[in-house]
This record gives C-alpha cells, sequence and structure tokens, in this order.
C-alpha cells in the first residue's frame, strides 16, 4: 500500500477499497503509441518537404514499430482482424482503420524509392496523385491524436480522461517527426532537398517549448480537478514513477535537448544532433509510459 | 426488462459468502473474483468502525467497457447484462482499462491450467472448458440462472439478504421500490454509465 499525503493511497487486489492502479496497458502499449506518434509525425514533416524516403521510414515505424508492439500485446493476435468491427464507438476500431489507411496510401505515395516499387510512382498533379495524399495526411494526422483519444475517451482513469490528452499526442509526434528529419537531412539521407535548415530547427526548438508548455498546464490541470488525478500527478512528482518522469521525461526530454540543441547551434557537431534526437525520443517515449503507469481508479468509497 | 441489483451495505457483513458462491457457479480461477466485499475503515481511533461495500460488473446502461471494445466481443442483451463473447475477445484489455470500476478481469496463459492446488481437480476441469485463456471475463450476473428464472448465484447464497435482485424497468419490483424508498445510489454515478446496481445506505 503506497502512502500519499499521510493517506493510505494506493491498494493492490486486496479486498479493501482506494485508489487502485491501471495495470494493464504498460510498456508494450507505450511502445505501440509512441512509433505510432513519431512515424505518423515524421510521415507529415515528409511529406510536406516531398521528403520520400522519410515517409517511407515513418510509414515502417508505423507498420512494424505500433503495428508490431500491438500485435505482440493482444492476447490472440490472430484474431486482430476483427478490430475494425466497431468503427461507430470504438476509438480502437477507428485507429485501426486510420492505420491500414495510411499504410495502404501512405505506401502508395513513397514506394517509388524503394528498388523494384517504381512502377507505382503516382504521376505528380494528378487527381489519383491528390487523392491519396489526402487520404495518407488524414489518416496520418488521426494516428498522431489516436492514442490520446484512445486513453481520453474512457472515463475510468481521470488523469486520461481530459482533452489535452490528444493535442500532447499531436505536438510530441510532430516534434518527432522535426526531429528525425533534421538528423536525415544531417546525415545526408534527404539527398539534394532544397529548404532552409534553420527554419526547421526554429519549428522545432517552437514545438519543444510548446511542449513543456503542455505537460506543466497538464500537471497543473491534474492538480486542480480531483483528488483521483492529484493522486497521479503526485505520483509522477513524488511516487513510484518520480525517477523515470522526472529524469527521462523532463530533464532528458526537455531540459537535456535544450542543452543540446544551443550546444549544436554553437559548435555544429553532428554528434549533438544525434544527442538531441536521442535524448527528445527518449523523453517522448517516457512521458508516454509514466502516463500510463499512474493512471488510476477512483475508490467507490473512500474520496 | 432491464436486470439489476440492490445492495444493502447496512446488511452486508463482509462475510464474502457470495465471492464463494461465485466462484463455485462459475468456476473462476485462483485470484479471479467476478464479485468480492472490499473493506472500509473509517474514523480515528477510538471512533473507527468498519464498512463493506459488495462489488462485481455493474451491468451499465452506457457501458464503457462496450463502447471500446473494438470487436463487438462484449455486448448487451434486450434485458440490460452485458456479457462478453470470448471467441470474439482478442485480448486487448481495452475493457479492462476503461472499467471506472475496474470489475473486469483478464485471464493470462497458463491460469486455467493451474487450479488452485497445483493441478486441476474433476470440478476445475469441468469449469475450465468453459473459458479461455489470454481474453477477458466478468460476471455475467448468471445468466445461466437467470434465464431457468433462478437469481444469481450470489443473491441466493448471501446470508443476511444484503443483495436484491429484480427488475429495474418494472416500478413494482423490489429492486426499485427499495431505490425509491431508500435513496439507493449508484456507485460512480458522475461518471455517467448508468449502472444497474444501487447501494443502499
Amino acid at each position: 500500500m503506497e502512502i500519499i499525503e499521510g493517506r493510505p493511497s494506493i491498494v493492490g487486489d486486496e479486498f479493501v477499497d482506494g485508489f487502485r492502479f491501471q495495470t494493464q496497458w504498460a510498456w508494450l502499449i507505450a511502445i505501440a503509441f509512441f512509433f505510432g506518434g513519431i512515424g505518423a509525425g515524421l510521415f507529415l514533416v515528409s511529406i510536406f518537404f516531398q521528403f520520400k524516403l522519410g515517409a517511407l521510414l515513418g510509414l515502417f515505424m508505423v507498420a512494424f514499430g505500433k503495428g508490431g508492439a500491438h500485435l505482440l500485446y493482444l492476447g490472440h493476435p490472430l484474431r486482430a482482424w476483427r478490430v475494425v468491427l466497431k468503427p461507430g464507438s470504438s476509438w480502437i476500431s477507428r485507429g485501426m482503420i486510420a492505420t491500414l489507411v495510411f499504410i495502404f496510401f501512405g505506401f502508395l505515395w513513397c514506394a517509388e524509392v524503394i528498388p523494384g516499387f517504381g512502377w507505382l510512382a503516382l504521376k505528380e498533379g494528378t487527381f489519383i496523385e491528390g487523392l491519396v495524399i489526402s487520404l495518407a495526411v488524414i489518416s496520418a494526422l488521426i494516428l498522431t491524436i489516436y492514442d490520446g483519444l484512445v486513453m481520453s475517451s474512457s472515463p475510468s482513469l481521470p488523469f486520461w480522461n481530459t482533452a489535452l490528452l490528444p493535442i500532447f499526442g499531436f505536438t510530441e509526434a510532430f516534434l518527432g517527426g522535426v526531429t528525425l528529419t533534421i538528423l536525415l537531412i544531417h546525415f545526408g539521407i534527404a539527398g539534394n532537398l532544397s529548404f532552409n535548415l534553420n527554419i526547421l530547427e526554429f519549428i522545432e526548438l517552437g514545438l519543444l517549448l510548446l511542449n513543456l508548455m503542455l505537460v506543466l498546464v497538464y500537471l497543473m490541470t491534474m492538480f486542480t480537478s480531483n483528488l483521483t488525478s492529484k493522486v497521479s500527478a503526485l505520483l509522477l512528482l513524488k511516487g513510484k514513477y518520480a525517477f523515470y518522469f522526472l529524469g527521462g521525461g523532463i530533464f532528458a526530454g526537455f531540459i537535456l535537448t535544450l542543452f543540446l540543441i544551443f550546444y549544436f547551434y554553437y559548435t555544429h557537431q553532428i554528434l549533438a544532433l544525434v544527442g538531441v534526437a536521442l535524448a527528445e525520443l527518449l523523453g517522448d517515449f517516457v512521458i508516454r509510459f509514466t502516463f500510463l503507469r499512474v493512471g488510476v481508479y477512483t475508490p467507490l468509497i473512500y474520496r | 426488462m432491464r436486470y439489476g441489483m440492490v445492495i444493502d451495505l447496512k446488511k452486508c457483513i463482509g462475510c464474502n459468502a457470495c465471492s464463494i458462491a461465485c466462484k463455485q457457479e462459475n468456476g473462476t480461477p485462483e485470484a479471479i473474483f467476478f464479485t468480492k466485499t472490499l473493506a472500509n475503515e473509517v474514523g480515528r481511533y477510538p471512533y473507527v468502525k468498519r464498512t463493506y461495500t459488495p462489488v462485481l460488473c455493474n451491468h451499465c446502461s452506457e457501458a464503457t467497457c462496450m463502447k471500446i471494445c473494438p470487436t463487438g466481443a462484449t455486448y448487451k442483451r434486450d434485458d440490460g447484462i452485458i456479457m462478453l463473447d470470448q471467441d470474439k475477445c482478442i485480448g486487448c484489455r481495452a475493457c479492462y482499462v476503461a472499467c471506472p470500476y475496474k470489475n473486469r478481469s483478464y485471464l493470462t496463459k497458463g491460469f486455467l491450467k493451474r487450479g488452485y492446488f497445483g493441478v486441476l481437480n474433476p470440478f476445475e476441469e469441468k469449469k475450465a472448458e468453459t473459458m479461455q485463456e489470454k481474453v477477458a471475463a466478468k460476471c455475467s450476473f448468471c445468466y445461466q440462472r437467470v434465464d431457468q428464472g433462478l437469481e444469481p448465484a450470489c443473491v441466493v447464497t448471501c446470508i443476511t439478504s444484503a443483495r436484491i435482485f429484480g427488475n429495474l424497468d418494472d416500478p413494482e419490483s423490489e429492486v426499485r421500490k427499495l431505490i425509491r424508498l431508500r435513496n439507493g445510489r449508484q456507485p460512480l454515478a458522475e461518471r455517467n454509465t448508468d449502472p444497474s446496481v444501487y447501494y443502499l445506505e
């Protein structure tokens, strides 16, 4: 039993009333949400710059990272096809449909960069190309907010039940996409892509600060909304997951990333840029993971 | 027709006979309880009292578990009982997470092979045939008994008659009368799930 503010707070499976952890969705779901977010983010940024190799990388992240983690998590992966059957009420169903649409149309758009798939190249400026891009972008946008929508759609865990979560998911995904694009450009993978890199780096910095602000607003909202969400927020700052959240999510994800961005700006060392990407992505993952883990159920009586 | 249950907290003595009866009826494996009685200690010494709150699936009218289920494995019967089709369940545990009362269970791998004492006894073997591993599981208001005109096992076994089962849609039913007369309240009503289980205090 965990003690918060001098009161018995979290109980396990004992036959007593109290706050209870969400115990089922953990690291595999966090991995799926992480790859789904940054994969879709990278695809969106790449499609904006017509950077097909980057888009393909984002697509693979979604297909194999997100899809693979979800399949590994399922008790009966062979029945996974059933997931598409309830789009009327289930965000999981909608997410699965969006993922399939994204993989299909996203692949159509960028498959030509794979040796042997050149015949799939779409004619530029045609209606078909516009349709393919539109469907790929819409489904990618859904994927960036999907995890937030799944988590916030249920009223069971007050820490998740907020409209801030999809917004946060979107900015995290976009930030991941921008960071990876900058890294790919500096490694020469983007080829002769012509755009102002400084603008992209400026966007990255802005998104990082926006994300930090969103995390702070999120925590402040949780502290002031109800006791259950306050317990969850306290667990992030003082409890079981404080080390991960403060060390990985805040320090690595924001402070270290900011420091390395400025270090790179003045030194232009490629290693610093790799550090930026690693620290930022680690922070993204840790925040998603800890947000999942501190989901707490409201007790029936004790409030 | 909407089946529901009223639980009189003043009558509950926390004996957990309902939990045992449920286990016997459904043959649930070790550590899986479709119903249990939670204890609450209230007050400070020397003015302390212990109260009990039996919990089970609330068979909510606006069941979040049913809404979030992506496969349609969780469904509602015409009489309001929320059911789970284990053949359709993929084991995503979204229902488990979405239930505000945490009244869902998940049968992990090997659960149905261990038994209470290492190996399955004939009773456990028979019951294990009706369940699957790596899927969710939940209370079904003992639909197999209800369909025969019987009451759920936990209701029949309750030694203080703290649990009353009946039709919530009938204004003359005992459950509806008790809710009306004693201001029955639904658990966590603010979650807007409209549970079919009411508590009397």
